[in-house]
């Protein structure tokens, strides 16, 4: 169970500023999206996975890979089927099943999917979730909207350990005689999915009053000016960092399109 | 006396609810708490005590409806006619649950919190959580995230947040129960020196309270007797004949020796050489030999974090130990590894004891966990499904499955089974969750800190009714208290930084009860 998403770390990318690593993640999220040749394509991702490796190490990095791994299948799977042109590479009677237009779009889909995935984790690995919202706040973010996005940080691994705690708690019903499904007995196996998922649905619900009372009862709501327990470090202080970005975001350009 | 908290001719009553019969609580309830004072309102369980600190900050009725009557000043201010974020600064409250309350991923910031809503300054926040997390001594909690901390240590941070912000009332909803002994007796010292109003609610009259509460009430849900100073006699008798003070005198250490029932009967359950680590945790938790004999209750105790919770989950089969092995005696739904543990008995005969290998499964099926929050466990709609859901799963007749519910609703008070539990009181809900285990007739019942919320006759019960089930049964019950332990338990076993004390527990239960009192 993933139950926090920032890691200890002193790597550069843990002590790079929030405010410079939210600037490499739109810069880098919209390179995956660029008309860009395959080949160049994963030397962007490689980049990517190898700094991502010197900071949280290679197991760290390959947790989020292999939650996506069905995702992965999936695509490689039925994009092929989609692309019907280029040069075909494989066919049955009829029906066009690979080309190399399909296997091109694949590769594309499977690097970006993977790219962004390990961008984005790495960011709220080496991140702590109160500097991302300072930094968020820094750039324009309201002080309600802040408290939001930090109350759906805590609450994504509440509703988790809450997920959790009623599977061992379905599974604490069992007794010596408890007849269980088979494993290929999926509707069972469903339902009993379903009635897990319509308790945590049940619990969330619940706990929407009395975050409401727990936030009134800190504070939130009244008309006062916000303050602050941290501050950030001043601008002045973030230029190497921000030269240090732009050269290597016109490197990157620099490679991709010349 | 000019009180800092005063209450007059306080009544109640929830909406109505098609499912629920309402009643009107309080009975002009009236009472007051001077400035300075730690105040203890003693109370059993469904008695209002949890409504009453809500309607104190004003969140009832405004999130709940129905009516109230009465008058509530805090500082000579109506809390009825100002919004709770607008009282900030005159109280300040702490919830029964503290999971419910917890608002940010980070322990500092939970502090800050109210601060920051306020509008302070930088540095005089920062130099307020500072001096918070200093008076409850939470450094070692600093930079780690609330939600993921123990019970009694999210405790400990929400009284950090009320120390940050400094409101002249300070409202403990059960607060201190689940706070081991040692941890408890440091913060009752440290609120006494505050200075400021501490109201404490709770449904246990713990020995410690009569050293730092100045006033006590005591409330059975119609009259309030109230005394000053220290609790006398009479108030005492009628603690102990409401079911909220425990007269227990001579605290003696159950050691479960020779002749006991511990010594005599067979082992149900063993755990040797159970190894676990919580992952990215310094914690580790390591338990050489462990046993729990038929029909033995043994009271589990340690501080808080000393991984009682994380060894019963490891014996109920919720989390797999990164290695060692546990034994479950002969029985269904058991592996066929045959374990023979050799024990040489106290006349040096030998005693060979046929175990079973159980895997996670086999442990799921043969024990009860009774969560510390039972809403984690009761996920159905009402009464009814609850109790009959595990029996369903066996397949057991319809008629079978009525009759056992319509017992077991009578044994542990559970009124309409038709009530959705999400409408019950917290007590309510606790007897619901042991009932619905006192139905599957487990071998191995594990109870972990459940008798928060609940007044000591109210557990007792619940204990004697799990423990008169005609199967064989053996029972581990984890809590801080001393007294408790030493009048249910037939053994005692002590757990200190994820290990059992082997070397002289006798001794260490002494320290713990020299705390308590």
């Amino acid at each position: 169970m993933i139950t926090e998403t920032y890691h200890e770390g002193t790597s550069f990318i843990h002590r790079m500023d929030p405010r410079v690593k939210i600037i490499h993640l739109v810069f880098f999220s919209v390179v995956f999206f660029l008309p860009v040749s395959v080949p160049k394509y994963y030397a962007v991702f490689f980049l990517i996975f190898v700094s991502s490796c010197t900071s949280s190490g290679l197991k760290n990095v390959i947790k989020p890979v292999k939650v996506i791994m069905p995702l992965i299948f999936l695509i490689m799977v039925l994009t092929p089927l989609f692309h019907p042109e280029g040069n075909v590479l494989f066919r049955a009677g009829d029906y066009i099943l690979l080309t190399s237009s399909g296997v091109s779009e694949t590769l594309l889909l499977v690097g970006r999917f993977l790219g962004i995935t390990v961008l984005f984790f790495i960011f709220l690995r080496t991140t702590r979730i109160d500097d991302f919202i300072l930094a968020l706040r820094f750039f324009g973010l309201s002080h309600k909207n802040a408290v939001v996005i930090t109350i759906t940080v805590r609450y994504i691994p509440y509703l988790m350990s809450v997920y959790l705690n009623t599977v061992d708690a379905h599974k604490m019903r069992l007794t010596v005689n408890t007849l269980l499904p088979g494993r290929w007995n999926f509707p069972a196996r469903f339902r009993n999915l379903l009635s897990v998922l319509t308790s945590v649905l049940i619990q969330a619900v619940k706990g929407i009053p009395v975050l409401a009372m727990a936030l009134e009862t800190r504070g939130f709501g009244r008309m006062s000016g916000r303050g602050r327990l941290k501050s950030m470090r001043g601008i002045k202080e973030l230029i190497p960092d921000l030269i240090l970005s732009l050269m290597v975001f016109l490197g990157i350009l620099y490679y991709i399109f010349i | 006396m000019n009180p800092v908290l005063s209450v007059s001719d306080l009544n109640f009553t929830y909406p109505e609810y098609s499912s629920v019969k309402n009643r009107t609580l309080y009975n002009n309830l009236t009472f007051v708490a001077g400035k300075g004072e730690i105040v203890l309102f003693l109370a059993p369980p469904e008695s209002g005590k949890t409504t009453l600190s809500r309607i104190i900050t004003s969140l009832i009725p405004r999130y709940t409806g129905g009516i109230l009557d009465g008058k509530i000043t805090v500082c000579g201010t109506d809390v009825q006619s100002e919004k709770p974020y607008n009282l900030n600064e005159k109280i300040g409250i702490v919830f029964q649950d503290p999971e419910e309350q917890i608002l940010t991923p980070l322990v500092e910031n939970e502090i800050g919190f109210t601060l920051e809503t306020a509008g302070i300054d930088y540095d005089e926040i920062e130099k307020r959580v500072e001096s918070a997390v200093d008076f409850m001594e939470i450094d070692n909690l600093k930079g780690k995230n609330p939600a993921l901390l123990s019970g009694g240590e999210k405790r400990k941070v929400l009284i950090s947040c009320l120390a940050a912000s400094d409101p002249e009332l300070w409202v403990l909803d059960e607060t201190l129960e689940e706070i081991d002994p040692v941890a408890r007796k440091k913060i009752l010292e440290k609120l006494k020196k505050s200075g400021k109003t501490i109201l404490i609610l709770t449904s246990k009259m713990l020995d410690i309270y009569k050293n730092y509460c100045s006033r006590f009430y005591l409330f059975n849900g119609r009259d309030l007797v109230s005394e000053e100073g220290a609790p006398g006699k009479i108030f005492m008798e009628k603690a102990e004949s409401a079911g909220v003070f425990l007269n227990h005198e001579k605290i003696v250490y159950p050691s479960g020796g020779e002749g006991s029932v511990s010594d005599r009967k067979e082992v149900l359950i063993r755990a040797e050489n159970i190894r676990y680590r919580y992952p990215e945790s310094t914690f580790s938790l390591s338990v050489d030999d462990f046993e729990l004999r038929k029909g033995e209750v043994v009271a589990l105790l340690g501080h808080n974090g000393s991984g009682k919770s994380t060894f019963a989950k490891i014996l109920s089969g919720l989390i797999k130990p990164e290695s060692g092995a546990i034994y479950l005696s002969c029985g269904n739904g058991v592996n066929e590894v045959i374990h023979k543990a050799d024990k040489d008995d106290a006349a040096g005969k030998k005693d060979v004891e046929l175990l079973k290998y159980a895997d996670l499964l086999a442990l799921n099926r043969n024990t009860a966990y009774l969560f510390q929050n039972p809403d984690y466990q009761l996920f159905l709609p009402t009464v009814k499904d609850e109790l009959s859901y595990g029996l369903k799963g066996e397949k057991a007749a319809k008629s079978v499955i009525s009759e056992k519910i319509r017992r077991a609703s009578g044994m542990f008070r559970l009124e309409d089974p038709e009530t959705p539990p999400s409408m019950m009181s917290y007590g309510a809900r606790k007897r619901l969750q042991a009932a619905i285990y006192y139905l599957l007739e487990k071998k191995i019942i594990l109870i972990d800190e459940a008798d928060s919320g609940l007044s000591f006759d109210d557990y007792v019960s619940i204990l004697d009714k799990l423990d008169s089930s005609s199967s064989p049964h053996a029972i581990l019950v984890i809590t801080h208290d001393v007294k408790l332990s030493a009048k249910i338990a037939d053994r005692i076993v002590m757990m200190k930084n994820g290990e059992i004390i082997t070397e002289d527990p006798e001794k260490e239960f002494e320290k713990l009860v020299n705390t308590t009192f």
